[in-house]
């Protein structure tokens, strides 16, 4: 299945591509892609590594080299209408309440 | 990073690695502290920079320098801007005092639902504009979808919220739309108007009423759909955003044909619901409005900070003029069009001019009493009229008086020879002698030569196509093409209708029922003309509505109008009679149409003056 993070950040997945197996073997060697243009990842603490494959690139993208810029500003966003909704339920429950307790002036 | 950043601005030299490498670092408040010379100094501009984090709002993102001037890029968010924008105006309209309490039913639920979804579609279809604008929205992502939908459902609660608590009273500030527009910065969108839609679609839920018949209006956009659906005309909407698609496809049609529909649904709403309208006070506030325009729009001409404040906090379509000479004039000699903060200085002059008129007839009906600072507030309209250069304008108010005086106050002959010599000078002095001077047969095809000019010449448009043959065949209909020419020639339209019409190409039941409303995608994409100097409106808003509705449908609303007025001008007329004419002579050659503030005012005076109204006080 397509990683969004991977396209990406790695660009569109090359035809008939299959995700090597790679696991944590020390042995593996990434063979440079002349034809992939060099792209540089960042984790989420600011490190930063340069990948000079597809397969390279993916492989540290779903190992958490997955950062970038505006990634997280749905989730920002999501906070800030939890807000807004909450602050607006508040008010109009705070309204009720008010509009409950005060005396009814008979005509 | 961001605005806890404890870095110091520096003072900003031609040296600006400093800026470079600090970006999103340093607050605009700290920036200016530092650097209180781009307060006034007008080769700083500071602009808006939309496409940034949400961690970058209101911290500097870049400075460049071309040439002397420095652009200072301030970091926006689209997404904060919704909701601070929402906020701040939801504010200022509560300042207002409510009319009536909020109502909340299942229907009104529905709407707000209905409304949401459809605004936020129109996101999704003009992908093309928010790429550039959102940074980094995921448009196959339904968590996007969702969190988008939740936050225009908001602002549609809050915008209906206030016209709710506000209907009985809000046309009386219809003016203030002139001043606060309500454009989102970084959006496509006018928090003003998802109010309208919300009420539009409640008024069609509830009392099944629309203001058209709704089955002859699904089949408009059906047939606008239809024709548009295979094709994909992309269009900057510039100084028009807010109220205009900027993509012309099938889906872009339907959905704007849609908030079109349910925005005059939603401001006839309005309409039933005034229970009286004073016009002193509707006066009173369009010269308040003209003289905040004119001051505001002075001080961000002057000085770049206020220019780029205006823009952001009255949610204009574009930014102000920075020419602070209001008298300015070209190389040979014409003066310039000074348009102050809003996007148009043809509309903001009629609006002007609307005041001047309206006080002029107030006063000679005696329904109001002169004051000393009605001196100074009509001075600064008319200076206003003035410097926008807005000769129609000037023209119409001297034709509507005339009108008025011979309907109602004025009895005696000569007065009538004096008002028609007046018209007539101004006309001459207007327009300029020197124009008087070129041959009829000049003048009669100056539109067409002005189209075959702009036109490329390797693909003609239809209409200019048959222009041409109509003028080489000399067919009989050239003769009303030449009088509109020579029209247009003396209101110096000749070249803005020419390039209109080098670019309208219509296939038959474009020509008949338009190709959908609100939409110039396909005008300024499908053909190629020569390059002109800027982006070009076609300046009169019967030729907007013939491309969006047809000669059909702009004929049978041109002869609704024309003939109510005329019956309502006969049978003893009120004063939205001569508002109505005045705004029609305008709309002849003027884009107003296309903004919603002008709009709203408009259909508003042109309701109220085919309706004989016992509201107006």
């Amino acid at each position: 299945m397509k990683n969004k993070d991977v396209v990406f950040l790695c660009g569109d997945y090359p035809e008939n591509h299959v995700t090597p197996q790679i696991g944590n073997d020390p042995n593996f060697v990434f063979i440079n892609d002349p034809l992939f243009d060099q792209v540089r990842l960042f984790d989420s603490d600011g490190n930063t590594v340069l990948v000079n494959s597809f397969i390279e690139c993916e492989h540290y993208v779903n190992g958490t080299w997955d950062y970038f810029p505006g990634k997280n500003e749905i989730i920002y966003l999501g906070w800030i209408n939890s807000f807004l909704f909450f602050s607006l339920f508040s008010v109009i429950f705070l309204n009720f309440i008010i509009k409950r307790r005060r005396p009814k002036v008979e005509n | 990073m961001g605005i806890t950043s404890d870095i110091k601005p520096e003072k900003i030299t031609s040296d600006l690695r400093f800026y470079e490498i600090n970006t999103c670092e340093i607050s605009i408040i700290k920036f200016l502290i530092e650097n209180p010379n781009v307060i006034y100094q007008d080769h700083y501009k500071v602009k808006f920079n939309d496409y940034s984090l949400m961690k970058c709002f209101g911290l500097i993102t870049g400075i460049d320098q071309i040439n002397d001037e420095f652009y200072i890029s301030v970091g926006t968010n689209t997404f904060l801007n919704l909701v601070y924008l929402t906020l701040i105006w939801g504010f200022l309209i509560s300042l207002f005092k409510k009319s009536n309490e909020y109502f909340f039913n299942l229907k009104f639920l529905l709407s707000l639902l209905s409304s949401a979804l459809l605004l936020t579609w129109t996101v999704y279809i003009e992908e093309r504009f928010y790429v550039k604008n959102v940074y980094f929205f995921d448009f196959e992502s339904m968590q996007y979808f969702i969190q988008l939908f939740i936050l225009i459902l908001f602002i549609c609660i809050v915008s209906s919220y206030f016209l709710t608590t506000r209907l009985k009273t809000f046309i009386i500030f219809l003016p203030f739309l002139y001043l606060l527009i309500g454009v989102i910065s970084g959006t496509n969108f006018n928090f003003f108007i998802t109010g309208f839609v919300v009420l539009g679609i409640y008024r069609f839920l509830k009392n099944d009423k629309f203001w058209i018949s709704k089955y002859y209006y699904f089949f408009l956009l059906f047939l606008w759909t239809n024709n548009a659906y295979f094709k994909n005309f992309y269009v900057d909407p510039d100084k028009i955003r807010g109220f205009t698609s900027s993509l012309f496809s099938g889906s872009s049609v339907l959905a704007y044909g849609l908030l079109l529909g349910f925005i005059i649904n939603g401001s006839l709403y309005i309409f039933e619901h005034i229970e009286k309208f004073d016009v002193a006070t509707y006066l009173k506030n369009i010269l308040s409005c003209s003289v905040l325009i004119l001051f505001l729009g002075y001080l961000g001409s002057s000085m770049p900070v206020v220019n780029f404040l205006n823009y952001y906090y009255f949610g204009l379509n574009k930014y102000g003029i920075n020419r602070s000479n209001l008298f300015g004039v070209n190389e040979w000699g014409e003066r310039l069009a000074w348009r102050g903060q809003f996007p148009s200085a043809e509309t903001i002059g009629e609006f002007f001019g609307l005041g001047l008129l309206l006080y002029l007839i107030l006063y000679l009906k005696n329904q109001i009493i002169f004051k000393k600072i009605d001196l100074l507030l009509i001075g600064i309209s008319f200076i206003g009229l003035f410097v926008s250069n807005n000769r129609a304008a000037l023209l119409s108010i001297f034709i509507c008086l005339f009108i008025f005086l011979y309907k109602e106050k004025v009895k005696l002959k000569s007065i009538n020879y004096v008002m028609v010599g007046i018209i007539f000078v101004t006309f001459v002095i207007l327009v300029g002698l020197n124009n008087f001077s070129y041959s009829i047969d000049f003048l009669k095809d100056s539109l067409v030569n002005q189209g075959v000019f702009y036109s490329s010449g390797e693909t003609l448009s239809s209409s200019l196509n048959y222009l041409v043959e109509a003028r080489d065949s000399n067919k009989i209909i050239y003769g009303l093409i030449g009088f509109i020419s020579i029209v247009g020639f003396f209101v110096n339209r000749s070249e803005l209708w020419g390039i209109f019409i080098s670019r309208y190409d219509p296939e038959f039941q474009e020509l008949i029922f338009g190709s959908g409303v609100n939409n110039f995608g396909q005008l300024y994409g499908e053909i190629y003309i020569n390059p002109t100097y800027s982006f070009l409106l076609p300046h009169s808003s019967i030729l907007s509505y013939l491309l969006f509705v047809g000669i059909l449908n702009l004929s049978i609303v041109l002869i609704y109008l024309i003939t109510n007025i005329y019956t309502r001008l006969k049978n003893g007329p009120d004063i939205f009679v001569y508002l109505a004419i005045y705004v029609f002579l305008n709309l002849l050659k003027s884009d107003s149409l296309l903004y919603f503030s002008s709009f709203m005012n408009y259909l508003f005076i042109f309701y109220f003056a085919i309706k004989k109204d016992k509201r107006l006080v």
